[in-house]
């Protein structure tokens, strides 16, 4: 029998993502009464019907030729999600300036077409933009270097 | 004459020099995004959202929207021009802008889509400034169990509009609302899914999550093909269209105007499905059918009116009533909250200057867009050719920077990794992002009046049906829901959304 596996995978996501709602709702929340509802009913109800919507996915899969994935830019994926993490872990000591370059490089390295060169170049650029709009036209109260800097 | 007061306390407030700025930094970038392939309004105002935290309610809503509308111009020029849509309610265009284009005649076709989208976001002004206001009215007499069964609605026919599978849709609304229940309970205050991080009491960042799914995503996506776009770009020799077009396009764009206003009411419509209704209904009446796809300036003229009468009614039920319709309008909704104004029908009685200045803001916008297109179309043209490369290490810092801004908090920029790669993964798996913002930034309204209306029946479901409004809505919602499940309608929507790829 032909299963499509994108809908078998997209069922089981929202399947996970709703029983773990629900679990965390059930066992940390008061659920109250239908007249005075706590914390827990609302979110509870929502989970199940994601379960459920999540189940009926999967049935639907059933019968179909499974469609292609397609590629995944596995290095974009990596430095693009990485970047905001960088980005986070170094703001407050690192600086604004310096966290700018740093996301900069990191994200311009997730296309296959740039170069170290171009990759500078535009990092550069972007830098002084970012300073020139966030810090200096904006106001924004961070840092240009940050404590890890200060010797 | 009520209207004209209001009209003219709107453009008060749209003419002050500040906000004349930011419209036409608004109209300015939306263009800029229209032309570019592979950056929509979404990614734009969801990344522009922090900065406008630092502006005046009025200024930074009049730019949001200034964004939305001039994707809607911009998106026509790359159509036109080099035969890919800027902007997804650009691809009809596409079809026989092109090959007026290739037939020598872009300038005309440019022309009559600028003017014919000027034409239709002036009736547009004037269409939300006659419906917004009874709208709002009959809003504010809404109980929470009409409001509950109103959202129950705006959910379900947002979702029969979307593309792709709809039990995906209605799974994507549920971990939105989900995802929208993390955070302190408001009526008892006690902590929701946080996981014990003290970060997470005021919920997920909702710019995080708009970042996340409509950024990060949207460059993945891109990333996927990075082929050198052959670009053939077409020259435009005079911009005047002849007396025969004109008249050709006379008709096009007020069915268009009509259309577009129409749909772009409906929750779930807005630019991208006005614009195809549209051509279809221009190629049915047409004498001449067979001169679709070969250049017929009808093709042109009807759609780009009606995307742009769509993107603007659109802003209807997000004003009168709090209720976004897609994307774009939930990430208004959230410039509002930023703001710490409460979206719904209370904006327009409490913040008459901010609701009205909006409004008349477009019109201004639109003259604006027509005189930045026209004369300044080679200038858009040369912007192609920047590469895809440079422009996502901006993206990416901008929304960084802008994000880490508003709250100082560094769980922000991991959540925009989360969603990104999340985001990314159920796009591939065929779930589109939209249904999952809209249940996110609907999620708290729509649980507090489900309470407060249980709290006040007593714990009787039963309210919801036999109170006269909300039992209408609820109804209409069910009708809405076997339609789109009804074989022939089914197959229908599913050809609709083919050509929409």
């Amino acid at each position: 029998m032909q299963v499509n596996g994108k809908d078998v995978a997209a069922g089981l996501i929202f399947i996970a993502i709703g029983t773990a709602f629900c679990v965390i709702a059930w066992t940390t929340l008061t659920m109250g009464t239908s007249s005075r509802m706590g914390p827990g009913y609302f979110p509870f109800i929502a989970g199940i019907l994601v379960v459920v919507l999540g189940l009926f996915i999967i049935i639907s899969g059933f019968g179909h030729e499974t469609t292609p994935f397609g590629s995944v830019p596995w290095r974009g994926a990596i430095l693009i999600s990485l970047a905001p993490i960088v980005f986070g872990i170094c703001i407050r000591g690192l600086g604004l300036g310096p966290t700018i370059a740093l996301a900069s490089m990191i994200t311009c390295f997730a296309s296959y077409k740039v170069g170290f060169v171009q990759a500078l170049a535009i990092t550069a650029v972007l830098t002084v933009f970012c300073l020139g709009v966030f810090h200096y036209g904006l106001g924004l109260p961070i840092q240009v270097f940050g404590p890890w800097l200060h010797v | 004459m009520e209207l004209f007061s209001d009209l003219l306390l709107g453009l008060q407030t749209s003419l002050q020099p500040i906000n004349i700025f930011y419209c036409f930094i608004g109209a300015l970038l939306g263009t800029f995004i229209g032309v570019l392939p592979g950056i929509g309004p979404s990614a734009t105002i969801a990344m522009l959202l922090p900065i406008t935290f630092s502006l005046s309610p009025d200024s930074a809503l009049i730019m949001l929207a200034g964004i939305y509308y001039g994707a809607q111009y911009g998106g026509s020029t790359t159509a036109i021009l080099i035969n890919l849509p800027g902007e997804s309610a650009a691809a009809v265009t596409a079809i026989d802008g092109y090959q007026m284009a290739r037939q020598g005649r872009g300038g005309p076709a440019l022309a009559i889509a600028a003017l014919g989208s000027f034409f239709a976001g002036t009736v547009a002004t004037f269409v939300i400034a006659l419906f917004a206001p009874p709208l709002t009215e009959m809003a504010l007499k809404f109980g929470p169990a009409e409001y509950f069964s109103l959202i129950v609605l705006g959910l379900i026919s947002s979702v029969a509009l979307a593309h792709g599978s709809i039990l995906k849709a209605l799974a994507m609304v549920g971990v939105g609302l989900l995802l929208g229940s993390i955070g302190t309970d408001i009526y008892t205050g006690s902590m929701r899914f946080t996981l014990g991080l003290p970060e997470l009491a005021d919920g997920v960042n909702f710019v995080s999550i708009a970042v996340g799914v409509f950024g990060v995503s949207e460059i993945l996506r891109n990333l996927e093909d990075e082929r050198t776009r052959e670009m053939v770009i077409q020259k435009i020799t005079s911009l005047m269209p002849s007396r025969q077009d004109i008249r050709d396009s006379v008709g096009p764009v007020l069915r268009g105007t009509a259309v577009g206003s129409f749909l772009g009411i409906l929750p779930g419509g807005g630019a991208t499905l006005s614009s195809f209704a549209s051509y279809t209904i221009e190629r049915k009446i047409s004498k001449t059918p067979h001169k679709f796809g070969k250049g017929a300036i009808q093709g042109v003229a009807g759609p780009e009116a009606a995307n742009n009468a769509g993107a603007q009614t659109s802003f209807i039920p997000m004003l009168s009533l709090g209720i976004p319709s897609n994307a774009v309008m939930a990430l208004m909704v959230g410039a509002m909250i930023l703001q710490g104004i409460v979206p719904g029908p209370n904006v327009a009685t409490q913040r008459p200057e901010l609701f009205w200045g909006l409004i008349t803001s477009m019109w201004v916008g639109n003259l604006m867009l027509v005189l930045l297109n026209l004369p300044l179309v080679g200038l858009w043209v040369r912007l192609l050719r920047i590469p895809y490369y440079m422009l996502f290490p901006a993206i990416i810092t901008f929304s960084a920077i802008g994000i880490y801004s508003v709250n100082s908090n560094a769980l922000d920029l991991y959540s925009i990794s989360i969603f990104g790669i999340l985001g990314y993964l159920l796009i591939k798996l065929g779930c589109e992002p939209a249904p999952l913002l809209l249940g996110f930034i609907l999620g708290p309204m729509f649980e507090e009046q489900l309470r407060r209306a249980m709290i006040l029946s007593h714990g009787d479901p039963s309210v919801f049906v036999t109170r006269p409004i909300s039992g209408v809505l609820l109804l209409l919602a069910v009708v809405v829901l076997g339609l789109i499940v009804m074989p022939a309608i089914k197959k229908k929507r599913e050809e609709v959304f083919v050509e929409d790829e």
